[in-house]
């Protein structure tokens, strides 16, 4: 398939662009500045433009966001010729909108959104409303975010705190990449965020913490006065962007988005997985195989032995962690309450990491000492009691299971599904 | 243009060979030409286990192929040391399976490389059902017997159950937990006997005394990861032997797809680096593992009729001795280190071994324990030094295979039972119960898994020879009905399948084929 994109610098943009490249379709961007992948067509923000006869889709997410000024109409008009474009007449069309595109938003820039919109739902394209997107390449209001949060040791926590939806820019540029693909009939707008919202102070302290790395105090702060301080510096006369987004982000609707994902296939990495930088993704599991090889060895697995379970898993499983409760990472003996031939039997990934934790334990000196005494004889009493006690531990946590199992593999069984993506 | 040209440089494809070439035929081998890049350690299995921190090297592999080939049916299919001894076998034949282990081999040697070495030769009785002479078939089983190598002999109970005692040198010296069973075994086997229950030491291709270039078993206790002495027998190095010769040709690499058939000669017509190519002969011995040979023969006669494929139906279980727990673990031997007969109702037998657990690892037991993995370990850490398991085999009259060809060229293996099967199972289970309980060794409960058909790897008979072959039969010689000069020297060839360990009758049979054509090729 063939897709013309506009604002393939952009945050989402180059994302979209590396990611539909890689699954083997071709792009054209069309932007001011050449591109540095696939083809290219020059095409500046309001003029029409002329497109070659093969194009399959059209995905316009060009927003000036360049200049210090943006310009709402501006914007619409642009969308309105790019759509109109005689060459273009024939041509899906799916629009990156905002959450925040109302009739009656309290910003320009909602409002703007919503007046595309309802020109690209007319001519029967798709519109695809991202909640808060984040992690990958720094750019964007995410990018705005982490460098704010590098900058400042102290942040405002607003309250009450304004809920948002987040979804990671690889997730976001799949969906869309979905959308352009299925172009699902009967579905027009679709919500690309995760179905549970979180509060945007716990936003920030997830990109504070898993991104930035390092402590940010936070400090209760009024929302009122925020807005209050983005009316005052409008009214002298400032416009910038980002207040335009922040002024909008305080007034997101929450949107149920889980219909949409599942009719587009998409299961939505979590924040613990997505916020780390790419090398960072590895932590965690580095603590899931901590968890799981010191659940099977009984001692602390060697760092070799954890490097090594994080290379299987990267390498036979596309890499994601599980997301083990932290409980487990510091107290391994509770995985435990997630491992049964009866559970694993429904959680096929978590067999598999089980078995991979079973399997790399067990191939080390440590391992051979775990599993077979070193080779050791065992005097008889000494056998007969610790067999009655593994007993009795297995009799403990089958009673106990059913309690602490449902609500720690409901998380599990979630994550499961992304892990196999 | 060769005089043969032998697809397969396993056990059969070797065994057809030596007496081709001594005839001074000109003679090219072909396989698939995988070879193994992992090389086992040449240590003791304990000595390593214990100090070597780069053991996941061979046990998991670099590439964590023991986690790739993790719902695979047997160790040996996890073992790095053997990827390339399976890899690839399915796509380059073109087979697939439905409820069927399919198999095979594009390695130099083949499946030996990783067999258990379980040796026997069928008794005249059994060999009723073939359309040779018997005093032919056993100058064959004596002159591969002698080439290979085995050790075992004894006057023990299965003596005649294997009938290799002539060839075979003294056993590989037992561990202490098979030492015992045997010792109760001398005590209770008069009762065990009228129970249909024979117990013996198991006759294997595994050096006990060093021959040509091969090493004595040390009990390093490798086996299942691969023998760095050579102590085990793999027809790589028959291979080795047959290259020294002048009229042998070796052509590694070459993928058979199909044969054709001339007038005086025929075409093997197959790909080598994505280049297809077809070989003049003026004769073609098939001994690509039955399973490939089954499917070229399907394909290049265009076989739409299904044939039926034996293999052996098998189950596996644990035996714990109470004696012995606690006891610690010594080196040893890892294959069969004592085998049973045991008659069942309906005139059918079973057959089977026993082995240590050391030489495994636990993780192998551990995953299909009832408990949770922390305390399945604990559980095995101290009871497996005390346990051995065992395996048994059915005869190929309780399978129920078949093999179609399809339009693409294709051919699928399908999967299934004999109806007798299931009550053989459930007497043999009670049955070896009952007789390792008086040996002080405890089946453990559930622990008795039948397995998948085709798990035993003993494919067998699909194109049977018959003293009047139809389609799909081969003559006494080997030679495929309908296909003149092709001739079948594997296991698709055999007659019937007992539940003897099958490979010495296909090495056998094979020399014998061999022998029959070079006397009338050179003749
Ligand atoms: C784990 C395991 C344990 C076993 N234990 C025992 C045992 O204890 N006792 C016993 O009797 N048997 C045992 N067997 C079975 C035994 O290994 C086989 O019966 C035996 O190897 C068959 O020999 P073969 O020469 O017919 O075929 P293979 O050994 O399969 O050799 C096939 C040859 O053909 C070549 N080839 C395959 N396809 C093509 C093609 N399309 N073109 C060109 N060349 C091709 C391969 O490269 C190879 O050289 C065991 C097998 C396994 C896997």
């Amino acid at each position: 398939m063939k897709i013309l994109v506009t604002g393939a610098t952009g945050y989402i943009g180059s994302v979209f662009v590396r990611r539909a490249l890689a699954n083997g379709h071709g792009v054209v961007t069309a932007s001011r500045r050449r591109s540095p992948v696939g083809e290219w067509i020059p095409y500046q923000l309001g003029d029409a433009i002329a497109l070659s006869g093969d194009v399959d889709v059209i995905v316009h997410m060009a927003a000036d966001t360049t200049g210090a000024i943006n310009d709402p109409e501006a914007e619409f008009r642009a969308a309105v010729a790019l759509m109109d474009a005689p060459s273009a007449a024939d041509i899906p069309f799916v629009f990156v909108s905002s959450q925040t595109a109302r009739a009656d938003a309290p910003t320009a820039y909602g409002r703007s959104k919503w007046m595309i919109e309802q020109r690209v739902l007319a001519r029967g394209g798709w519109v695809v409303r991202p909640g808060q997107v984040y992690g990958g390449p720094e750019l964007g209001l995410f990018g705005t975010l982490t460098s704010l949060l590098r900058r400042l040791p102290v942040l405002p926590a607003l309250v009450p705190g304004p809920l948002i939806q987040p979804i990671h820019v690889e997730d976001c540029a799949e969906g869309l990449l979905r959308v352009a693909l299925m172009k699902p009939a009967g579905l027009h707008v679709i919500h690309l965020a995760a179905a549970e919202p979180v509060t945007f102070t716990e936003f920030l302290r997830r990109i504070a913490s898993d991104r930035v790395r390092k402590r940010v105090v936070f400090i209760p702060f009024p929302t009122v006065l925020l807005r209050g301080a983005i009316y005052g510096i409008r009214r002298i006369g400032v416009s910038l962007p980002v207040l335009d987004k922040l002024d909008s982000l305080l007034d997101v609707p929450r949107v149920s988005s889980g219909d949409d994902m599942s009719a587009l296939g998409l299961a939505l990495r979590s924040l613990d997985d997505g916020m780390p930088k790419a090398g960072n993704g590895r932590r965690r599991l580095l603590e899931e195989g901590r968890a799981l090889i010191g659940y099977v060895l009984r001692s602390a697995p060697s760092g070799q032995l954890l490097s090594r379970y994080v290379r299987s898993v990267e390498s036979v499983r596309q890499g994601r962690a599980l997301g083990l409760p932290r409980s487990m990472v510091v107290m391994p003996a509770l995985v435990a309450a997630i491992d049964s031939p009866a559970i694993l039997r429904n959680h096929e990934e978590l067999r598999w990491r089980i078995d991979a934790a079973t399997v790399i334990g067990e191939a080390s000196p440590a391992g051979f000492r775990r599993f077979m005494r070193g080779g050791q004889r065992e005097a008889t009493p000494t056998a007969v009691m610790r067999l009655a006690r593994a007993v009795l531990a297995e009799i403990a946590w089958r009673v106990v299971r059913p309690i602490l199992a449902p609500m720690w593999l409901r998380r599990i069984g979630a994550l499961q599904e992304s892990a196999r993506v | 243009m060769f005089d043969v040209i032998v697809v397969g440089s396993g056990p059969a494809g070797v065994s057809a060979s030596f007496p081709l070439v001594a005839a001074g035929l000109r003679v090219l081998m072909i396989d698939g030409g995988r070879e193994n890049r992992v090389e086992p350690p040449a240590g003791q299995y304990l000595v390593e286990r214990a100090r070597a921190r780069d053991q996941s090297r061979w046990m998991v592999g670099a590439d964590f192929h023991a986690l790739r080939q993790v719902s695979a049916v047997s160790p040996k299919l996890r073992a790095p040391t053997q990827a390339a001894t399976f890899v690839d076998f399915s796509g380059a034949n073109r087979v697939s399976g439905s409820n069927f282990a399919l198999m095979g081999s594009l390695a130099r040697g083949g499946l030996s490389n990783a067999w258990g070495c379980g040796v026997a030769a069928l008794s005249p009785g059994e060999l009723q059902a073939f359309p040779v002479d018997e005093g032919e078939m056993r100058a064959s089983y004596a002159t591969v017997s002698r080439r290979i190598g085995m050790s075992g002999a004894g006057p023990d109970d299965m003596k005649d159950y294997f009938g290799v005692d002539e060839w075979a040198d003294q056993p590989v010296p037992l561990d202490d937990l098979h030492d015992g069973v045997m010792r109760k075994y001398s005590k209770a086997r008069v009762g065990l006997r009228e129970m249909g229950f024979l117990l013996g030491r198991s006759r294997v291709a595994a050096l006990s005394t060093p021959r040509s270039g091969r090493n004595a078993c040390d009990l390093s206790g490798m086996c299942l990861w691969g023998c760095h002495r050579g102590a085990l027998y793999s027809s790589v190095s028959d291979l080795a032997t047959l290259r020294d010769a002048d009229n042998f040709t070796y052509r590694p690499g070459f993928i058979v797809d199909r044969f054709v058939t001339h007038d005086g000669y025929q075409e093997v017509i197959g790909h080598q680096g994505g280049m297809s190519e077809a070989i003049p002969g003026r004769r073609t011995v098939l001994a690509a593992g039955t399973l490939a040979t089954t499917a070229i023969a399907m394909r290049s006669l265009g076989m739409t009729r299904p044939l039926a494929v034996q293999t052996s139906p098998t189950a596996a279980f644990l035996l714990w001795l109470p004696a012995q727990l606690g006891a610690g673990r010594r080196p040893g031997f890892g294959l069969g280190q004592l085998s049973f007969s045991l008659a069942l109702e309906g005139g059918l037998s079973a057959f089977g071994s026993t082995f240590s657990s050391t030489g495994l690892p636990v993780a192998e037991f551990v995953r299909h324990l009832p408990l949770s993995r922390r305390y399945g370990a604990d559980v095995l850490r101290t009871l497996l030094s005390s346990c051995i398991l065992g395996n048994a085999f059915f005869p190929g009259s309780l399978s129920d295979n078949s093999a179609t060809l399809l339009t693409d060229g294709t051919v699928h293996f399908q999967g299934g039972f004999a109806t007798a099967l299931d009550p053989a199972l459930n007497e043999a289970r009670v049955k070896l119960g009952k007789a390792f309980r008086r040996l002080g060794a405890w089946m453990l409960p559930g622990s008795f898994t039948p397995s998948a058909p085709g798990a035993d790897i003993h494919y067998a008979c699909s194109l049977p020879m018959l003293s009047d072959p139809g389609p799909g039969q081969c003559t006494a010689a080997g030679e495929l009905f309908g296909a003149p000069g092709i001739f079948v020297a594997d296991g698709a060839s055999l007659s019937a399948l007992s539940a003897k360990s099958h490979t010495l009758t296909i090495m056998a049979n094979a020399d014998r084929i061999g022998r029959g054509m070079a006397a009338r090729l050179a003749g």
